[in-house]
């Protein structure tokens, strides 16, 4: 039987915005521990979370650069886990669908 | 009230001391408070007479209202009647309650209420129930049933709710007051606390239509902290505060929908309204919402599915009750969520769990937002017809303290004519129209969606020639 490997990787990038992706706080890098967390990042009662425009705007820049398929219909659905460093015991995931899709990124 | 204090008669810091001196001496009777806020009430007292000193008064300025104990208010508890949060201190203010604070309004304390929202009775309380002023043995219904028995009870003029399936509508026409869910969006959700967050929505709950309509002005507008948040203008609602309700040009079509007046126990009492509307020179015309039985199955499924997840961050790590001397995660996890929350609460988060479990998630949470989706097309079909919708705003008058506690299909029941309008996310508004046994009946008015005024309008109109609203709890009706 002859197999043919396809392997799959998630990539993890971290987007040069000033603010958190759902919140107003920081991201500005080096400040004293807990100086950047607001209420919507510790999940308190009540709060909700807006998602970074700006954000958007550069993970439909970084689909154009890669030929991207961009969904103008995108939804954030709720992942539910128990961990205690999960304030909210849910998970944000841009999945159904996602605002990415087909790109097709070459490797020399 | 208002005119009392901008002629000067008594200052803010008088009147909230009246209210307060009331209020601990009649709290006994109705619970309906969870938290009495002197100290703080005083100093917003004071600073509302400074703003109306320097000229700076709205006409809510040095009022006492009392909040629902479910907006998050910075100094005062917010436990959302729940032994999860009964030690919980919000770091931080709702937006309509900086809004409120920012037109001078004092917080004279929070209101009891069903925990996390949940109920139709107010008995779900971790701080016990709520007593109806009209007769202390029935229930003042839920889940705002503290702020409703508050207002009837003439402890405060106004206060405040939420409402998610009728829980600002049913208390209202339980306790004999106008209570008013506004549109899907028009009040911001941020720092109210979610029970099921595509159904929530803050509202008025008054003495007069008037008066909601007033504290909807102060209360609504844009949010950018609420994506859900509508971001319009409307010159009427703006205009309130100066003119008042707007009076309506011309005379409207008012549709009764068949399926809410099925056997309904006191359809004389509502005839008898709808007798006094077409005083007005309004006409009325029967419609059909075809697919009004579905509305609580389909409702139970959403909000217990959306509740499940919103209600899954009390886990006693950073906050709110933790059990005593967890051996390890999971029991810190079992414990304090055993422990921190009343039985409804828990059947919602198991219900809500296991709809959304894979497997089932299709067949029923899928399946449910279509059916909503059949439900919104049956008002927007209706609303091509007519103007307003009116109805009863619950099956029966105010039911016995722990007549239902034991069957939650039949206190589910007691939602049938409020849930369509929370699933299509429409205005809906409660107020007085008759008695039955010295027991309220709610009338309810439906519109198409932002068109409060239209509601608001018809209510003033009806408490212009009826004088239901003004009837107080202890005289004979």
């Amino acid at each position: 039987m002859n197999w043919e490997s396809v392997i799959g990787l998630e990539i993890h990038v971290q987007l040069a915005t000033n603010s958190k992706i759902f919140s107003g706080a920081s991201t500005h890098y080096g400040a004293e521990p807990n100086a950047q967390a607001c209420a919507v990042d510790l999940g308190l009662p009540g709060v909700l979370p807006v998602l970074n425009e700006r954000a958007v705007e550069m993970a439909i820049k970084f689909g154009l650069a890669i030929g991207a398929k961009i969904n103008l219909h995108s939804v954030f659905d709720r992942k539910n886990y128990f961990y205690p460093d999960l304030p909210k015991g849910i998970k944000s995931a841009n999945s159904k669908p996602p605002l990415l899709v087909k790109a097709l990124l070459s490797s020399p | 009230m208002s005119a009392g204090l901008e002629a000067g008669t008594y200052t803010s810091v008088e009147l909230t001391n009246a209210h307060l001196d009331d209020i601990e001496q009649r709290n006994t009777q109705s619970n309906s408070f969870i938290t009495i806020a002197r100290e703080h009430a005083l100093a917003q007292a004071k600073a509302a007479d400074a703003q109306r000193a320097n000229g700076d008064a709205t006409p809510l300025t040095g009022i006492p209202i009392a909040h629902k104990d479910i907006f998050c208010t910075e100094g005062l508890l917010t436990t959302c009647g729940s032994k999860m949060l009964s030690n919980f201190n919000a770091p931080y203010n709702s937006t309509m309650v900086e809004r409120l604070n920012a037109a001078g309004i004092v917080t004279v304390g929070k209101t009891n209420m069903d925990e996390f929202a949940m109920g139709s009775s107010n008995e779900n309380s971790f701080f016990g129930p709520v007593t109806n002023p009209w007769d202390r043995s029935k229930v003042p219904g839920g889940s705002s049933g503290g702020s409703a028995a508050a207002v009837a009870d003439g402890l405060v003029a106004c206060a405040t709710g939420t409402d998610t399936g009728g829980s600002i509508r049913q208390p209202a026409a339980f306790c004999g007051i106008t209570g008013l869910k506004p549109t899907y969006g028009r009040i911001s959700r941020y720092g109210m606390i979610a029970f099921a967050s595509s159904l929530d929505q803050a509202g008025p709950m008054t003495r007069t239509a008037e008066d909601a309509g007033l504290m909807l002005s102060y209360m609504s507008g844009f949010d950018p902290r609420d994506s859900t948040s509508a971001n319009r203008e409307d010159d009427w609602l703006k205009a309130i505060a100066h003119n008042g309700i707007p009076k309506l040009d011309r005379p409207l079509t008012i549709g009764l929908p068949k399926e809410y007046f099925a056997d309904l126990a006191n359809a004389d009492v509502i005839a008898a309204a709808q007798a006094e509307l077409a005083k007005n020179g309004h006409t009325f015309k029967e419609v059909s919402l075809p697919h009004t039985q579905a509305a609580i199955p389909t409702y139970y499924v959403l909000a217990s599915a959306e509740a499940s997840t919103n209600l899954s961050r009390y886990d006693g790590v950073r906050y709110g009750h933790r059990c005593e001397n967890p051996t390890s995660l999971q029991d810190l996890y079992e414990r304090s969520r055993s422990e921190g929350f009343g039985e409804e609460v828990k059947r919602r988060i198991l219900t809500g769990t296991y709809t959304l479990s894979v497997g089932y998630f299709d067949a029923y949470y899928i399946k449910a937002q279509k059916i909503r989706r059949l439900i919104s097309n049956d008002f927007n079909k209706v609303f091509e017809e007519v103007d307003l919708l009116m109805t009863p705003t619950s099956p029966t008058p105010a039911f016995g303290l722990n007549e239902h506690a034991q069957d939650p299909v039949a206190m589910y029941q007691q939602d049938l004519y409020t849930v369509p309008t929370s699933l299509a996310g429409l205005p809906a508004l409660s107020m007085p129209c008759g008695f039955v046994n010295n027991l309220p009946i709610g009338m309810q008015l439906i519109g198409p969606a932002f068109r409060e005024d239209t509601i608001l309008s018809v209510a003033a109109q009806f408490q212009q020639i009826t004088d239901w609203h003004q009837r107080h709890p202890g005289e004979t009706a």
